[in-house]
C-alpha cells in the first residue's frame, strides 16, 4: 500500500516538476533498450569519425551554458527541455550522425537523450566521453556564445 | 528499560527518522535526474533502473517520513524504515569496499563522499532503525 502510494506520488510529482523525469521518458527507455559502451566516443574517436562522415555536435547543456561557449558549430538542444518536449527533435535530420555532450558528459542526461533520439528513429547517435571539459583541457578551439 | 524511558526513546527515534527522511526526500524530489545520476554512480544499476529509483525512492522517503512523524502504522513504518536503511547500507558498503570515488546522493547537494566515515554513518542509521523496530515490534508486557 505504502509502495503503491509512493509510486503514484513519485510519478505524479515527476510529471508536474519541470526538472522531473516524465513517465513517457521512462517508457521510451524501456522500449529503446540500453545505451552500450560502443555508443561512447573519446575525442580522438570523435575526430576520426568526423573525417569519415559529416557529424554534428549536439550541446545538451542548458542554454545559458551554451551561450558562454561551446564546440564550434554545435547545436544547442537543452536536455531538460528536450525530455519534456521531444517534438524539438523534428528540427534535426534523421540520417545525420550526432555526437551529444554536456560539460562532463554526465551519464543520466546523455543516455536519456540518446535513448530518446534512438526511439525517435535516429540511428547514428554517439556520446562524447568526458564531454566539453576534456575538450577545453586539451585546448581544442571553442566558439564563444552570445554571452561569452 | 522502564516504560517511561521506552516511550520517550521510541518517540525520539520516530521523530528523528521522520525528519531525516523528509530532509533526504526534499532535494531528491526537486532534482530527480541528479539523484538518478548519483544512484547510477554506485555501478550496481543501469540508467533506466536508476531513473526508476529516482522516481520511487524520494516519494517513498516522503511517505515514510510522514508516516513516522504522524505515528501511522508504527510497526509497518518501523520495518520499512529498517529495510530502507539496510538497502542504503548495502549500497554504501559495496561502494566503499570497491573504493568508488563518488558522492552518496543521500541528501541531494548536501551529500558527502562515500568512504569509511559515510559507511560508519550508515551503520549507525541501520543500528538505530533496528533498535526502533525492535522496540516498536516487541510485544508489550502486561
Amino acid at each position: 500500500m505504502t509502495g503503491l502510494i509512493s509510486l503514484l506520488l513519485g510519478l505524479t510529482s515527476n510529471q508536474i516538476n519541470p526538472r522531473g523525469i516524465p513517465w513517457r521518458l521512462l517508457w521510451t527507455q524501456i522500449h529503446s533498450g540500453a545505451i552500450s559502451e560502443k555508443d561512447w566516443l573519446d575525442i580522438n574517436e570523435a575526430f576520426m569519425l568526423s573525417l569519415k562522415e559529416p557529424v554534428e555536435f549536439l550541446d545538451i547543456r542548458s542554454e545559458s551554458e551554451f551561450n558562454l561557449d561551446h564546440i564550434p558549430h554545435a547545436v544547442s538542444m537543452p536536455w531538460l527541455r528536450l525530455v519534456r518536449n521531444p517534438d524539438a527533435l523534428d528540427t534535426l535530420a534523421l540520417d545525420r550522425t550526432y555526437i551529444l555532450y554536456t560539460f562532463h558528459s554526465e551519464s543520466a542526461p546523455c543516455k536519456t537523450v540518446a535513448a530518446l533520439m534512438k526511439n525517435n528513429g535516429f540511428e547514428q547517435i554517439f556520446i562524447l566521453k568526458d564531454g566539453f571539459a576534456q575538450w577545453l583541457d586539451i585546448g581544442l578551439p571553442v566558439e564563444l556564445g552570445v554571452d561569452g | 528499560m522502564n516504560p517511561s524511558t521506552l516511550k520517550w526513546t521510541k518517540l525520539a527515534l520516530r521523530i528523528a527518522f521522520g525528519l531525516l527522511l523528509l530532509y533526504a526526500a526534499y532535494e531528491k524530489l526537486l532534482y530527480p535526474f541528479a539523484f538518478a545520476e548519483a544512484v547510477e554512480n554506485y555501478r550496481v544499476f543501469g540508467a533506466l533502473i536508476s531513473q526508476l529509483a529516482a522516481v520511487f525512492i524520494p516519494a517513498f522517503e516522503l511517505v515514510l517520513g510522514i508516516m513516522l512523524l504522524a505515528g501511522f502504522w508504527k510497526e509497518s513504518a518501523a520495518l520499512m524504515n529498517l529495510l530502507l536503511m539496510a538497502a542504503f547500507l548495502v549500497l554504501v558498503a559495496q561502494a566503499a569496499f570497491r573504493g568508488l570515488d563518488i558522492v552518496c546522493g543521500c541528501f541531494g547537494s548536501e551529500s558527502s563522499k562515500v568512504g569509511w566515515i559515510k559507511l560508519f554513518e550508515n551503520v549507525l542509521y541501520f543500528g538505530f532503525a533496528g533498535l526502533y523496530y525492535y522496540l516498536t515490534a516487541r510485544p508489550s508486557k502486561g
